[in-house]
């Protein structure tokens, strides 16, 4: 991380810590009397000992072999504040970023919430354009829902290494040049079985065409005509009942960052 | 004031009291609230409709003339029982209901008389034709059934019909609903509101036939309505030349039962044209009262063909005054197989094909 004065660490820990305290205090780690957070920070302690550190070790390798800080925070929840705001906060205010620029991403997630976010910065947001984002959510997302941190954080630090280098041949991934699931072998029985259900519907067609022989429950075609009067006629209003269904919700809300200087993407689990 | 004391629910039947908390109406059985007037008003309509009354006078019929029968001969079917009749210069070999040979049993004598006949109108050759119509584009068939000379055994049959003509007045209870939908941003809403709709009047019918012959089944020869009954003419024997006809072995009065549903659905259908304005009407209670109910004996032509595929017995008719043509076929079950495999794997590799297409590209 870009190292800062301890004066701007302070003021900084300072306004974010009152959203998480303990965090801080902690998992902070010392260097040269400056507090920087770890690139794995788990308060939300989702994580085992084990992972945590095997997860940080493939982080700062990945950092460091292209100058682009790529981090992982958990947190009990956002207090409140829009999932999307607290990510791109949490970033800022930590010095979260390498480089002029505080080239980084960083996924956070809040358990308390159930809501994710992964927020990029600098250099991060040429790398992860808007189509990238997209991929990596549906990449991440899967994991998230099964409550799978650890492998949802493994899947976002191999996608960004993935993400890191396309870009370095300066050509950033996008929606063309992503790489495409492979073709799934379940196609195969989920052909066959839309081929049986629409051969079974011409089959029981050319079945249906075979009977003719139906029985006539009515005598309508032998009412005399005009025959017909009606002496009574009336409706009587009994009841009525309501019933309503909720609408299904978007779980896409919050995506994009909060402001300009900031890209990302999100949702709910 | 009403003199009902007990009053019903409108929506299950069971005895409905007064909510003083509701201030309303309140079903202890199905637990829906009603207006007291809404209660009030089901109960008085409900109370005014009449029971059934569906009786019918005896079948007319006529005794026949001396000597008319002189000439005609009954043949019995050794097979299935059948008994059919011919004059002596048509005769008859085999059983248009099952194809066995029959046997002379004796003179015709009893019965009543038919009062209407409808003559053929159709020969032969039409029914041939008919029937290769019938046939024709039918993929599952077996191919056996499409063999000339199998179709050559196709008769004509004078079938018995009991005819029935009344007045009905009829007073039925529909349960008819009005569905609304409506939005806003978190839920989706659908209202449904019940009526009870009463409706009641007279109507006539005229000529229901039902069939008097237990060897067609009633499916097959009301499949063959309808018969153009104003093309009836009184019954002379002669028309009987070169047919055959059938005894009648369910009576008028067994065939009563079979007039009556079709009444009572006929009623039902006919007033139901005159609710309006919603989104399901059923009927749910009807009261038919006949008046002047009177039954005849007619005899329709029909042209029969009986086919026996693999034990079971198959029996085609066709109208012989307008020749429409029904009769259930067999499934070849080989064939039925074959088609179902080839189109599984034809549209499988269809399905498959779509599906590589839209990811790829």
């Amino acid at each position: 991380m870009k190292k800062q004065s301890f004066a701007v660490m302070l003021a900084a820990a300072l306004s974010v810590g009152s959203l998480f305290p303990a965090a801080l205090t902690v998992q902070a780690e010392t260097d040269d009397n400056y507090e920087f957070l770890p690139r794995v920070y788990d308060a939300a302690d989702l994580l085992t000992d084990e992972e945590e550190s095997q997860l940080l070790d493939r982080l700062d390798s990945l950092s460091e072999e292209y100058d682009f800080d790529v981090a992982v925070a958990t947190v009990q929840s956002t207090d409140g504040v829009a999932m999307n705001k607290f990510t791109d906060t949490f970033y800022d205010d930590n010095y979260y970023g390498l480089g002029d620029d505080y080239d980084g991403i960083l996924f956070m997630v809040s358990i308390g919430d159930r809501e994710w976010h992964i927020t990029t910065h600098g250099y991060g947001m040429t790398v992860f354009n808007q189509d990238g984002l997209d991929y990596l959510k549906e990449k991440v997302q899967p994991e998230l829902k099964d409550e799978d941190f650890a492998g949802a954080f493994n899947e976002f630090a191999d996608q960004c290494e993935m993400f890191l280098e396309q870009a370095a041949t300066e050509e950033p991934y996008d929606a063309s040049t992503l790489p495409k699931e492979p073709f799934s072998l379940m196609w195969i029985p989920i052909s066959i079985a839309i081929g049986f259900v629409l051969a079974l519907l011409c089959t029981m067609g050319m079945r249906a065409q075979l009977k003719s022989v139906r029985s006539q429950e009515s005598a309508v075609d032998y009412v005399r005509s005009g025959s017909m009067d009606v002496t009574r006629s009336n409706d009587i209003f009994l009841y009525n009942t309501v019933t309503r269904t909720a609408k299904p919700k978007d779980d896409t809300s919050d995506t994009g960052g909060s402001d300009s200087s900031h890209g990302g993407t999100g949702g709910s689990f | 004031m009403s003199d009902i004391l007990e009053y019903k629910c409108p929506c299950c039947g069971g005895a409905i009291e007064f909510n003083s908390k509701l201030q309303k109406m309140k079903c202890p059985y199905c637990d829906t609230e009603f207006d007291m007037e809404t209660v009030k008003e089901f109960n008085e309509a409900a109370a005014s409709q009449q029971a059934d009354d569906m009786t019918w006078e005896n079948a007319s019929g006529t005794d026949w003339k001396e000597n008319e029968t002189d000439k005609m001969s009954v043949y019995v079917c050794q097979s299935c029982g059948g008994e059919i009749v011919a004059d002596e210069s048509t005769g008859a070999s085999s059983c248009p209901f099952c194809g066995n040979p029959v046997v002379i049993s004796g003179k015709f004598s009893g019965d009543l008389r038919p009062d209407f006949i409808i003559p053929f109108k159709l020969d032969k050759k039409a029914a041939k034709e008919g029937l290769n119509k019938h046939l024709h584009g039918k993929i599952l068939l077996p191919k056996v059934f499409k063999k000339e000379n199998h179709i050559d055994e196709i008769k004509g049959v004078y079938v018995p019909f009991w005819l029935f003509d009344t007045d009905a007045t009829a007073d039925i209870r529909y349960h008819a609903t009005r569905t609304r939908f409506w939005s806003d941003d978190e839920y989706d809403y659908t209202e449904t509101s019940h009526y009870s709709v009463f409706r009641a009047g007279n109507i006539g019918f005229d000529q229901i036939p039902v069939d008097g012959s237990s060897k067609i089944d009633n499916d097959l020869t009301e499949s063959l309505e309808p018969y153009v009954i104003s093309e009836a003419v009184d019954f002379q024997t002669p028309y009987l030349a070169g047919y055959v006809a059938d005894k009648y072995d369910v009576s008028a009065e067994e065939s009563v039962e079979r007039a009556n549903q079709r009444v009572r659905r006929a009623a039902e259908d006919a007033f139901r044209s005159t609710v309006n304005g919603y989104d399901t009407v059923t009927p749910e209670d009807s009261h038919i009262q006949l008046h002047g109910g009177k039954t005849h004996y007619a005899l329709f032509p029909v042209w029969l063909l009986s086919t026996t595929w693999k034990g079971n017995h198959y029996l085609f008719g066709m109208n012989g005054q307008t020749g429409k043509f029904v009769g259930n076929l067999p499934v070849d079950k080989s064939i039925f197989t074959k088609w179902l495999l080839g189109l599984t794997a034809g549209f499988s590799v269809a399905a498959y094909v779509i599906a590589w297409l839209v990811h790829t590209l």
